[in-house]
């Protein structure tokens, strides 16, 4: 017996009428009255100012992370300062850094500045070693914005970075930057190397080549997003080149509560004494050598003993999932309007101290077509697009490439970056603190492998 | 004369009103409660499409099972017939029902065979009597294809024992594409090869857990030698087979001519 479930087919137009023309009536109080935040909202929280800049800028924004602000990571860094050690022991390989995004992997990348200072701390307390690599005084970073196509690209990018012309040949290159001193070099957002156009896989190659023949002269380190790593482990077998692959992954319960307590205490709302008492407790986290264990039971501790905030940390923890962006921003939201949730919500609903976390509607997700979704999974995997890439990697026009990206944008999934010149220009990236929603959605809807 | 009689009383004891009301209530309910799961696995599908094939694929059985039930309960726990009335009854109806529905019963039994051991699924790509298409619905008698032009087919369950039966994706929601192309002997096949393979790479609708595979093969046709480049890459989704071919040959056969593969090439004159 066959069902027919035209009916219920009629009704649902009806019934998403209903309730789509209610919502595109909803403003920003309206939804912080019923303890909401939409992906739009949370978009137009992005700080315009710290979106793109020259390498330089990123190697002040990246020291900004060098700071107390860094909790965990403990065993990787570990596991970095052995690589570090193997390649001053001319066993150098080819390292990488695997996270998802938004998971603190270019932070990790500038906690490595800090760690080579101890290290060549240490090596003055030590007897002098003389069959051991000299250590340079800091890191060479390297961060990619534009993706080489073809061999003169990769060519041209790697010597930009190394401060010599670029060669005709690729081993006049590779010879080139084996007589440059020995260097310590991080890639971030090796990702971002990746581009779905023609000539890139040459350019791919070309870099791969570049960076195997020089691993024993320099010591690379390389962070590259979780999916991205997947397509390249898939197309181009990274994972046989590269020997040490560290993986990240959002952070747990504690480390985010620890991460929101010194918020809370830069927002006044811990007092200094308190924290005081706490750090007395707390072992510091950056050169911490105990084990995890003892660090998370350091942290509980912490958190349990002084923090009267400790049902909005779990709050934050399950909406968030351990991304810690988007937990600082649900924190500051939902602080800053306790009074539109207070007047919508029912007392007994909530939680001890008075303030509720702003829950996420996520509804614009569901209604995107699957030619939006693609959309935004190349723009997830690549860290950004222009319109004319995506025109290209779609193929379509770019006037209709434009306006699919400003759709994007409008919905909060992605924002954009203008150019002054050229509308082809326009830069557009996944919104940092929705990327664990955006790419969970992704793999749902198939779009994203992992 | 007297043993018809008290059979056909026999008969007519058991379709009394109330027993027939409550079979209908019995079957009403049935029919919600499939209503009520289907409506379920359909915000399923919604809510995590990459699992649809999964969900698609639990409802003939579901189904099965649901109207098995009100059958034998229907007979077992509701009309209660006595037993030789019952080996009367079913003898009787066996003999008519199987003369006059040959056919159906066949299907539905080739039915039943396919979901014990099936050679597709719901969300399948198959070819079944000459049509390819998605089984959208396997049912009991027949499956429901819907081919790319969009038209739904039904061909009966019998035919898809009695016929070889191509399964493109065998329940994975990404399926082999093959795509091929034609170029003169005289163009670098080494260049031709690569190019292909980037360009595939390059289609956003490419499942790139997979391997793209470039095959080079040549052949006399129209009077002349021809190397034939054949693409073999698997698509994200199946439903976008056709829109991915396209996609290939838009990307595959633009890279050829940026390479001036078909300049200097003439009509070929019969």
């Amino acid at each position: 017996m066959d069902i027919n479930l035209r009916f219920f087919s009629r009704l649902n137009p009806w019934l998403n009428s209903l309730f789509t023309s209610k919502a595109t009536l909803k403003t920003e109080i309206d939804e912080a009255q019923q303890g909401q935040m939409s992906l739009k909202t949370i978009a137009n929280q992005y700080p315009l100012q710290a979106r793109r800049g020259p390498i330089t800028q990123v190697m002040l924004y990246q020291s900004l992370y060098a700071s107390d602000d860094f909790v965990g990571r403990e065993k990787q860094l570990n596991q970095i300062t052995d690589v570090i050690n193997q390649w001053r022991n001319h066993h150098g390989e080819i390292s990488a850094i695997v996270s998802p995004a938004g998971s603190g992997g270019s932070s990790f990348l500038g906690q490595l500045p800090p760690l080579l200072q101890t290290i060549i701390a240490d090596d003055v307390k030590k007897a002098p070693m003389p069959n051991v690599k000299p250590l340079p005084s800091k890191w060479l970073l390297m961060s990619f914005f534009q993706a080489p196509l073809g061999a003169n690209g990769a060519i041209a990018h790697v010597c930009y970075c190394f401060g010599i012309t670029p060669p005709n040949t690729i081993t006049e290159t590779i010879a080139a930057i084996n007589q440059q001193p020995p260097q310590l070099i991080m890639i971030d957002d090796m990702h971002k190397l990746m581009l779905r156009m023609m000539g890139n896989n040459q350019a791919l190659v070309t870099f791969a080549t570049i960076v195997m023949e020089t691993r024993k002269h320099h010591c690379w380190i390389m962070g590259c997003e979780i999916f991205a790593w997947q397509r390249l482990s898939a197309q181009y077998q990274i994972h046989h080149f590269i020997k040490h692959v560290f993986q990240l992954d959002y952070f747990s319960e504690t480390e985010l509560a620890t991460i929101q307590t010194k918020h809370l205490l830069d927002l006044g709302l811990i007092s200094n004494d308190v924290m005081n008492k706490e750090t007395t407790t707390t072992p510091p986290n950056n050169t911490n050598k105990s084990t995890k264990e003892q660090t998370e039971q350091a942290n509980i501790e912490q958190v349990d003993i002084v923090n009267p905030y400790k049902d909005q940390l779990k709050q934050l923890y399950t909406i968030s999932q351990g991304h810690p962006k988007l937990a600082s921003l649900l924190l500051q939201y939902s602080l800053a309007h306790q009074v539109d949730i207070g007047s919508d919500n029912s007392s007994n609903s909530r939680s001890n101290n008075g303030i509720d976390i702003c829950r996420i509607n996520s509804s614009v997700l569901q209604q995107c077509q699957d030619n939006d979704l693609f959309s935004v999974a190349e723009i997830y995997v690549h860290g950004g697009l222009r319109v004319s890439q995506h025109a290209h990697i779609f193929a379509i026009t770019i006037e209709q490439s434009s306006l699919q990206l400003e759709y994007l944008a409008r919905q909060g999934l992605i924002i954009a970056q203008y150019s002054q010149q050229d509308f082809a220009e326009h830069f557009y990236f996944i919104t940092p603190t929705l990327s664990k929603i955006i790419a969970n959605h992704l793999v749902n809807n198939n779009k994203l492998f992992n | 004369m007297e043993d018809s009689r008290k059979a056909l009383q026999a008969f007519l004891d058991i379709i009394s009103f109330d027993r027939i009301i409550s079979i209908l209530l019995l079957c009403l309910m049935a029919w919600l409660l499939l209503v009520l799961i289907q409506f379920c696995l359909n915000q399923l599908n919604k809510a995590l499409p990459k699992y649809r094939l999964i969900w698609n694929r639990s409802y003939p059985f579901v189904r099965l099972f649901v109207w098995l039930s009100v059958i034998v309960y229907s007979i077992v726990g509701i009309i209660d017939p006595h037993e030789n009335l019952i080996l009367a009854v079913v003898g009787s109806i066996s003999i008519v029902v199987g003369l006059a529905t040959q056919e159906p019963a066949k299907n539905m039994i080739a039915g039943f065979i396919i979901m014990i051991n099936p050679p597709y699924r719901v969300g399948d790509m198959v070819t079944l009597s000459g049509h390819y298409g998605e089984v959208i619905k396997l049912e009991w008698s027949v499956t429901w294809l819907r081919t790319f032009d969009d038209n739904t087919v039904m061909i009966p369950n019998a035919e898809a024992l009695k016929t070889a039966v191509s399964n493109a994706n065998s329940g994975a929601l990404d399926e082999m594409v093959v795509v091929k192309f034609t170029l003169p002997m005289l163009v670098d096949h080494k260049k031709a090869i690569a190019l292909a393979r980037e360009a595939t790479q390059c289609s956003p609708y490419t499942f790139l857990n997979k391997p793209i595979i470039v095959n080079l093969g040549n052949e006399y046709d129209l009077g002349e030698f021809l190397q034939t480049i054949t693409v073999k890459a698997y698509v994200m989704d199946v439903r976008l087979e056709k829109k991915f071919m396209s996609d290939i040959n838009i990307r595959v056969l633009s890279a050829f001519k940026k390479a001036r593969f078909y300049d200097g090439q003439q009509t070929p004159t019969h």
